[in-house]
């Protein structure tokens, strides 16, 4: 079969050049009064016009394909609630890990909606704000879809009825709170290393992608899509960063150092971020396509590392100690994490349950060097807990990291004693605060008056400021209902409803 | 020293499996992986999208920014013309 030969029009370079290229120096204001934020982080821009757009988008372009996009999302999400498509999940276990996706990422989504905007003003050349405006309504998008499928849960399982409460209040929650916080209330070139390079480029596919497969492999068609869909909008998003990266390389070499300290610290914060995935994707999947190790082997160990060398050539050098603590904890973080979310059960707004055995012996298999060693026999003894009647939940809170806010239940693996709890700590104006790591302490140090401003959920408690002085008022504070909303999947209504779905 | 690998991942649709396909065609060494819903692609350098083989194979005019409807994710950096779309490493 042969096909027209392609039509010749305007190549896109120059009609994307004649639509977007439609500013002036202003001339009866300041500069400094009409862009007053870009000289504030030390940042110098020579040549806005260096600013390029490998995808060139006008917005024509955009409308047109988003809304493609956006009517095939709808309706499969559409036919996923006329057909019950929540009736053909593996098992409603697996939903507790959509349950802590949506309540972290969901309210994260809209903030970046203002802090693109923010930034798209900011701005001065035309093609960075013009992405950065397009990125800001993608957001507002994956808000909405992400919305919706929420809306679809919600109506058979616990957990999600009030995202925008918990997200503010519930303490492994403050983990992407604080880090969208953080960004939110950086300068606009941090910001866009924050969310644009770090997140959206060097991490994205590390929560996306194996998350999306997991959802894929355990028959949730709505999160697939949903997800799927977003990302799409995510290789403009990862491309947007590391053009801005690139861009404010190349504009001076005194911008080398400023951004190779926002690397460092983004890239941190986003990992420590993304543990709680480790979490998701080995022990709360009943199907697990790929394990945490092997996510990070593909998307920080090859991919990461590739961009890094790439960047060499602009003066970037690759964290080395960074790369080192991820591939070192690879193998303990999952673990680590979910006994922790196991016995905090009771402060969680998602049901959490004991590994099976195909699942242990699946673990066994991905993890030969870590999980027969360490932390099968933590899980043989809650069962043996468990199946006397006295499933164990620990009625005290975690203390926290001050800058990343994930609970201190780190080891000193790189010291060869991975059973053993290590956590740093510094003093400042009269008051000691905890960090999990090097990296950690090494951001609160360079910035301390942000950091000290810290809310940390458990302290925060334990002052007084969250309902009351036990666990009952501050789960009501949490607007999560007892016996309904936490605990252990076995006995909870999700449990009473999901086996009454696969009998009827 | 090997360069690093590109990777590209499209959506395991009607279109993405033509596209995939295509992309099998125009580069050679090319690495094709299913996985759940999800096609990866992985390729040392390079991996380049040619818009006159998707246009035959999917036996309609395809645009080069129309993989945006299919894609995914991506590791490498992006250019896009009126012809290609690569993704690529320099280093």
């Amino acid at each position: 079969m042969s096909v027209e030969p392609r039509k010749k029009r305007l190549n896109k370079k120059d009609a994307y050049k004649y639509m977007t290229r439609l500013g002036w120096d202003p001339t009866y204001q300041k500069e400094e009064d009409v862009y007053p934020y870009l000289k504030m982080e030390g940042i110098k821009v020579h040549d806005w016009e260096a600013w390029e757009d490998p995808f060139r988008m006008t917005m024509d372009s955009y409308w047109k394909l988003q809304a493609e996009k956006d009517k095939k999302l709808y309706s499969i999400i559409d036919a996923f609630a006329q057909n019950n498509g929540q009736k053909n999940i593996t098992d409603a276990r697996y939903v507790n890990a959509l349950k802590i996706f949506l309540t972290a990422v969901t309210p994260l989504e809209h903030k970046v909606v203002s802090g693109f905007t923010n930034v798209a003003r900011a701005f001065k050349g035309e093609g960075a704000s013009i992405a950065c405006q397009m990125q800001a309504i993608d957001e507002l998008r994956h808000y909405q879809t992400q919305v919706h499928t929420i809306s679809h849960y919600n109506k058979y399982f616990d957990g999600f009825h009030d995202y925008r409460t918990i997200h503010d209040r519930l303490w492994y929650l403050s983990v992407p709170k604080s880090f969208g916080d953080d960004a939110s209330t950086a300068g606009p070139f941090e910001f866009m290393v924050s969310i644009g390079f770090a997140f959206e480029f060097v991490l994205t596919s590390l929560l996306f992608v194996p998350f999306m497969s997991g959802a894929a492999y355990n028959g949730d068609m709505a999160t697939v899509t949903f997800g799927f869909s977003a990302q799409s909008d995510e290789s403009r998003h990862m491309t947007l960063g590391l053009q801005a990266v690139k861009f404010i390389l190349e504009q001076d070499a005194d911008n080398v150092p400023i951004v190779q300290e926002w690397m460092e610290k983004w890239l941190w914060r986003g990992y420590r971020l993304l543990s709680i995935v480790s979490m998701m994707m080995d022990y709360m999947l009943p199907n697990s396509p790929t394990s945490w190790k092997e996510a990070v082997e593909l998307y920080i160990e090859q991919n990461g590392v590739a961009l890094f060398k790439d960047l060499e050539k602009y003066g970037i050098k690759m964290p080395e100690d960074m790369i080192k603590t991820i591939r070192a904890e690879k193998e303990h973080l999952s673990h680590q994490l979910w006994k922790t979310f196991y016995v905090h059960s009771t402060a969680e707004a998602i049901h959490t349950w004991l590994p099976d055995e195909n699942k242990m012996n699946w673990l066994s298999e991905k993890y030969p060097n870590t999980f027969d060693k360490y932390y099968r026999p933590v899980f043989d003894e809650y069962k043996k807990h468990a199946d006397k009647g006295e499933r164990y939940y620990s009625e005290t809170l975690p203390c926290l990291c001050q800058t990343c806010q994930v609970p201190l239940v780190f080891t000193d693996i790189e010291g060869g004693k991975p059973n053993v709890f290590t956590h740093y700590q510094n003093e400042y104006n009269g008051e000691r605060f905890h960090f999990c790591s090097p990296g950690c302490q090494d951001i609160f140090e360079k910035q301390p008056e942000k950091f000290v401003q810290a809310w940390l959920p458990p302290h925060q408690i334990f002052q007084g400021n969250c309902g009351g002085a036990t666990i009952p008022e501050v789960l009501k504070w949490y607007k999560i209902e007892h016996g309904v909303d936490n605990m252990d999947y076995v006995g909870s209504p999700d449990e009473v409803m999901w086996n009454k779905f696969k009998n009827n | 020293m090997s360069k690093s690998i590109a990777l590209l991942c499209i959506q395991a649709t009607d279109e993405g499996r033509t596209i995939a396909e295509a992309i099998r065609e125009d580069n050679e060494g090319v690495v094709i992986t299913n996985k759940p819903a999800m096609i990866q692609i992985e390729r040392e350098g390079r991996i380049v999208v040619n818009a006159e083989t998707v246009s035959e194979a999917l036996g309609r005019d395809w645009e080069p920014e129309e993989l945006q409807l299919v894609l995914i994710s991506t590791g490498g950096q992006i250019d896009e013309t009126d012809d290609e779309f690569i993704v690529y490493w320099n280093n």
